[in-house]
């Protein structure tokens, strides 16, 4: 069992250094997304601070908790980004038979594509993250302490874990359906809805729904909440711990749902 | 020993009829007609360890199906297959360990990267040692003389370089088969030349079962102990190459030149064309040979030169594949 995790990760490294090296051919590329990730970051962040100023505080939530939940939201963004961005091609791999390759290869199919394509640049999409993130810990003077370390640490954990399983699982209904695009972008539109703004200002019955259903609220909303400690919660688990839970479920399941769809497989004409 | 055991094998789309226009999309959406076509059907085969072998047939007979059901890419919708024993659908991953697959078309190397790193990557892939590794990639640069271009971006190769490359990539792990789907597709006649040269070597050093899928008759002639023709998804011929130009094209050609107009018979040949001092006759292998129909005849008139014609490759085949279409057509009709 050892050995065979630490074969997974030599070959996840020597992967991912690949992946940094081919992107690394086009530096241009780079400095582009740096500068259009900033300009986004900006846009964003001032539509928060206008929302908040506007109207003082949103479902209970004032100006610095926001700017805190904001940073967690869009720095486990660019996680998702940099680890499962890829997924977004699943349809078109199906499509290309692009997945020939890896099932000729003694490894899983999933490991070797989520790691082929790991994307150096959605760092880029990190440092608006990082820097939101700070400005928001800084606005909750947040006690920098062993135990909210490890509880952001779940929590982006869990966060980038349940976003890549939903991106798992809408890029394996391709297996299915072919095309998946639509699907993919309304979900990513969900994602930021319901991880940037505090889920008490949605109605009752999708608070229910993103709780138990579509647990996206547990992206972000909960253990912030939790982290915060704002209003004592009735389960004596810390939210962080339950979001990484979910997260590892969630991943499972997606992982799952990919191999179901492996069998139906049909590669691409010659 | 039997390395690659087929029996019963049959893949089957699914096929959506579109119908046309607008009218027809909206249709589409609640009633499809759907129809099942078989691409493989019902083929059963045994290659022997060693051997190569030529899996030929026309666009859309099912050659690369069959290889993807056999690397275990696809499934198949019913019949076996085991590759040493194991079956690649229910054992995948040991039974990749084992193969190497090049598809002409398509290449595992890394297109931004030098080629030595896709080398890199696979030894971590398939875990060799350093020894072995060392030891594969010394032995494939003698045959591929691939050292040449090793720190070379992939994108920046040549394609006969690229296939090169693909062949190292699809061996490093010293497997025992190797499916070559189309290698020698695209290239020139130089690098078609050296791509034949290397997997006959391959073979002859390593002793490693090859499978070769190709529309160019020169790779077969060259290489292949054995062929196998598949036409609409069923094998039409098994055998060698010369069982099979024996038995379409049993006929020989022999051209003669006399030095005036003759017109010379001879009981186990028959004269075909006389034009001027040519004589062209048409016997059988097997009744007489070129040498004794040209001396018999030399003893009536003085020959001033001779031609002898074999029926073209290209022709045996495309008559083959014809022969499998009318087999299938005249069962149809029964």
């Amino acid at each position: 069992m050892w050995k065979k995790i630490k074969y997974y990760v030599s070959v996840a490294a020597a992967l991912t250094r690949l992946a940094i090296q081919s992107q690394m051919e086009y530096p241009f590329m780079l400095i582009g997304h740096v500068l259009a990730n900033c300009v986004q970051w900006v846009v964003g962040f001032a539509t928060i601070k206008f929302v908040v100023d506007s109207f003082g505080s949103l479902g209970g939530w004032g100006y610095e908790s926001m700017a805190f939940l904001y940073g967690m939201s869009v720095l486990s963004h660019g996680l998702v980004v940099v680890f499962f961005i890829q997924t977004w091609y699943m349809p078109y791999c199906v499509i290309e038979g692009e997945y020939d390759m890896f099932l000729l290869r003694p490894m899983g199919v999933l490991f070797q594509f989520l790691f082929e394509d790991f994307n150096l640049i959605g760092i880029t999409d990190m440092i608006p993250g990082l820097m939101v993130f700070f400005y928001g810990c800084a606005k909750v003077h947040l006690t920098v302490n062993f135990a909210n370390t490890a509880m952001i640490l779940f929590t982006l954990t869990g966060a980038t874990l349940i976003r890549g399983a939903v991106w798992i699982f809408c890029g394996s209904l391709s297996f299915w359906t072919k095309s998946t695009a639509n699907f993919t972008d309304m979900v990513g539109e969900l994602f930021e809805r319901v991880s940037m703004y505090p889920l008490t200002i949605y109605p009752k019955w999708t608070q229910v729904l993103f709780t138990f259903f579509l647990p996206l609220a547990w992206i972000t909303f909960y253990p912030v909440k939790d982290i915060l400690g704002m209003e004592g919660s009735v389960i004596p688990v810390p939210m962080a711990v339950i979001s990484l839970g979910v997260g590892v479920v969630m991943f499972a399941l997606s992982c799952g749902l990919f191999r179901v769809g492996m069998y139906r497989y049909e590669s691409a004409g010659s | 020993m039997n390395i690659i055991e087929v029996s019963h094998l049959v893949k089957e789309y699914k096929k959506v009829k579109k119908d046309k226009g607008l009218k027809g999309a909206v249709k589409n959406l609640f009633v499809q007609d759907v129809e099942y076509v078989r691409a493989v059907n019902d083929i059963s085969f045994e290659i022997e360890k060693g051997d190569i072998v030529a899996y030929i047939g026309p666009n859309g007979a099912g050659k690369s199906t069959t290889v993807k059901m056999l690397s275990g890419i696809m499934q198949p919708t019913s019949g076996e297959i085991l590759i040493n024993g194991i079956s690649p659908q229910k054992e995948r991953k040991r039974v990749v360990k084992n193969l190497g697959v090049v598809f002409g078309q398509r290449s595992q190397l890394n297109w931004n990267l030098r080629l030595g790193e896709t080398f890199d990557l696979l030894k971590r892939i398939y875990q060799i040692d350093d020894a072995l590794y060392e030891k594969n990639i010394e032995m494939l640069d003698e045959i591929f003389k691939i050292s040449e271009f090793i720190d070379t971006p992939v994108r920046q190769l040549s394609l006969g370089q690229r296939m090169r490359g693909d062949l190292v990539a699809a061996m490093l792990h010293s497997p025992e088969i190797l499916f070559l789907d189309e290698p020698t597709i695209g290239l020139d006649v130089e690098a078609k030349y050296s791509v034949r040269k290397f997997i006959k070597e391959i073979n002859e050093r390593s002793k490693t079962t090859i499978i070769l899928t190709t529309h160019d008759l020169g790779d077969v002639q060259e290489l292949c102990r054995r062929l196998i023709i598949i036409n609409d998804g069923k094998i039409i011929e098994d055998g060698s190459l010369d069982e099979l130009v024996d038995r379409i094209a049993p006929y020989r050609q022999l051209v003669i030149d006399f030095y005036r107009p003759a017109m010379i018979r001879h009981p186990k040949a028959e004269l075909v064309s006389v034009e001027e001092a040519r004589a062209v006759y048409k016997f059988r292998k097997d009744e007489i040979t070129a040498a004794q129909l040209i001396e018999d005849i030399s003893h009536t008139a003085p020959i001033k030169e001779v031609g002898l014609q074999e029926a073209k490759i290209d022709d045996i085949i495309r008559t083959a594949y014809q022969q499998g279409r009318g087999a299938e057509d005249s069962t149809a009709r029964q």
